[in-house]
């Protein structure tokens, strides 16, 4: 019996766990209604904070406790695994052997490496070479953005909106989406302070170093790869709030929505969006 | 490792079987030449493939062993039809291959080069004896693209499947329920174990140690007595605890 465990860069893996530690779920239901109010007799609504190393609950434990032990999650199955199991490889997801770059006609990257170079396995190896296998995923597992809960929130707390969380959060993302073709990516951004972000990427250097071998060209391919990711404004900014909501478009929606109780707030909602998607732009409506 | 295929081979697969994932699997290792791919007798369906070697050449076949195969399995057909059948065939067998000989030399088609990605898959896979291992456990951690692998494998049907099946492995899963928009289906849900830690383990009494889930040992028996290795792809493993992994290895030592 052999063990598969993979690796994914410390900088990138915490922040996709923070969102998915935060993405509302059928049974994590902090999202099903606005901060303070219950949700059930067990759940109550909570606010959704933005990505960040301290104030952020049991996330905030996780991270103290990697820098505490030196441990990437993956360092940690795999101590755990090792004295059972003889055979563990380890998949570093930023240095797979793949035969053909998906720039060029390949297939997934990660798929190649997993049957070609760990299960060598000749015939799979070719389909996921030929982009075969896969070929009708979805990456359903992706945290959806915190940014549309962030704002719903907000307008909440500004006294904007007394129907239901998960109808404005569906508004507000239809809207960016669909009505505008945007993202939410693209919003005025708020960035994490640059403390945060050396603190961030020495952590990944350590666990790295720790997991695989202290390596001066394994830490600038690992610092280079983090520059690239600050650049991009993507996983270490959020929507900056404070200029998004005094957009004349933003509140004339969100005020759209200002009204509507229990089981016709669904419908109301939907006929107010409906509206709101016909009169854009432009239309100011009464306060 | 050289795969060693034959130079012609005729397959048959019942009529009701399932012809196009066989013809895309054959279809990965021979060229199925258009128009004379497949015959149709009575009920039963031939497949004419020919096969590109490893070095992607043509190599120098044994015609007689290819006849006497087709002779072979002349004798195991059920009805005396098909047997006629599988004699003709065994006859046009040794005329096809003659004239593929003949033209083989001149025709540039059959002696290609391998391509570079061949050549790479051949080398990266090349192992000296099978020391695939029984059963290889993916165990994430979370947030490592382990959904994606697990719905790469399993939303995209049997084909998939039957590929591993040709190397020999069996995907048992697991397969998430959110692989795509559309829901896996129900024949695909069977198909693979559940994507729940109950279907591994259960804890009869809290102070006892947990034991293997029924389901599990039982997909994993079946597996391994037709000679299957298995795949299992569950990222929740990941938070066994050092109980867990004792019953896991002692199973799998022992079995």
């Amino acid at each position: 019996m052999e063990i598969v465990v993979a690796y994914r860069r410390l900088y990138e893996w915490l922040p996709s766990k923070y969102n998915q530690m935060m993405r509302p779920s059928k049974t994590k239901r902090i999202a099903a209604a606005w901060p303070g109010q219950s949700v059930n007799r067990y759940a109550v609504g909570q606010d959704v904070l933005p990505f960040d190393l301290e104030n952020r609950g049991d996330f905030t434990d996780l991270v103290h406790d990697i820098e505490t032990t030196g441990r990437h999650p993956t360092d940690t199955v795999l101590k755990k695994y090792q004295p059972f199991f003889e055979t563990i490889h380890v998949v570093d997801l930023h240095n797979l052997e793949y035969v053909v770059e998906a720039d060029h006609g390949g297939g997934d990257a990660y798929l190649q490496h997993l049957f070609c170079s760990v299960l060598k396995t000749p015939h799979t190896c070719g389909a996921a070479v030929a982009g075969e296998i896969g070929k009708n995923k979805t990456n359903s597992n992706v945290s959806p953005s915190l940014d549309y809960e962030k704002l719903a929130v907000h307008a909440y707390q500004q006294g904007l909106l007394a129907v239901s969380r998960q109808l404005v959060v569906s508004a507000i993302q239809r809207r960016q989406e669909q009505l505008l073709s945007l993202t939410a990516s693209s919003f005025p951004q708020q960035c994490l302070s640059s403390q945060i972000l050396d603190r961030l990427i020495d952590l990944s250097v350590r666990v790295d170093a720790n997991l695989f071998g202290s390596s001066v060209e394994r830490e600038a391919q690992q610092r280079r790869g983090f520059v690239k990711l600050v650049n991009a404004r993507d996983k270490y900014c959020h929507m900056d709030v404070a200029k998004v909501l005094p957009d004349k478009g933003w509140r004339n929606m969100l005020m759209s929505l200002r009204h509507g109780h229990s089981s016709q707030t669904r419908r109301f909602g939907s006929q107010l969006l409906q509206l709101q998607l016909e009169t854009e732009p432009g239309r100011v409506l009464p306060l | 490792m050289v795969i060693i295929r034959p130079a012609l081979r005729i397959s048959g697969c019942a009529q009701g079987s399932s012809e196009l994932s066989y013809r895309q699997v054959a279809a990965r290792d021979y060229r199925v030449p258009e128009g004379i791919d497949r015959h149709s007798v009575n009920n039963k369906r031939m497949l004419f493939t020919f096969s590109t070697f490893s070095n992607g050449r043509l190599p120098s076949w044994s015609w007689r062993q290819e006849i006497t195969e087709s002779l072979h399995l002349a004798t195991m057909a059920s009805s005396r039809s098909i047997r006629r059948h599988y004699y003709y065939l065994a006859v046009l067998t040794g005329l096809a291959l003659l004239l593929i000989r003949k033209v083989s030399s001149v025709l540039p088609h059959f002696a290609r080069e391998p391509s570079i990605a061949e050549r790479r898959i051949e080398s990266i896979v090349q192992t000296t004896k099978d020391t695939r291992p029984t059963l290889m456990l993916h165990v994430g951690p979370p947030k490592t693209a382990t959904t994606i692998l697990q719905c790469s494998i399993c939303s995209d049907g049997p084909a998939v499947g039957e590929i591993l099946a040709v190397n020999h492995y069996q995907y048992l899963g697991t397969c998430p329920s959110n692989c795509s928009n559309k829901s896996v289906n129900k024949n695909q849900s069977t198909r693979y174990i559940r994507h729940q830690y109950s279907t591994f383990f259960s804890r009869p009494h809290p102070e006892e140690p947990p034991i293997l889930g029924p389901d599990f040992v039982q997909k994993l028996t079946t597996a391994r007595a037709t000679g299957k290795n298995v795949l299992l792809i569950f990222e929740d493993f990941h938070r066994l605890s050092l109980d867990h992994l004792k019953v896991l290895s002692q199973h799998l030592r022992d079995d």
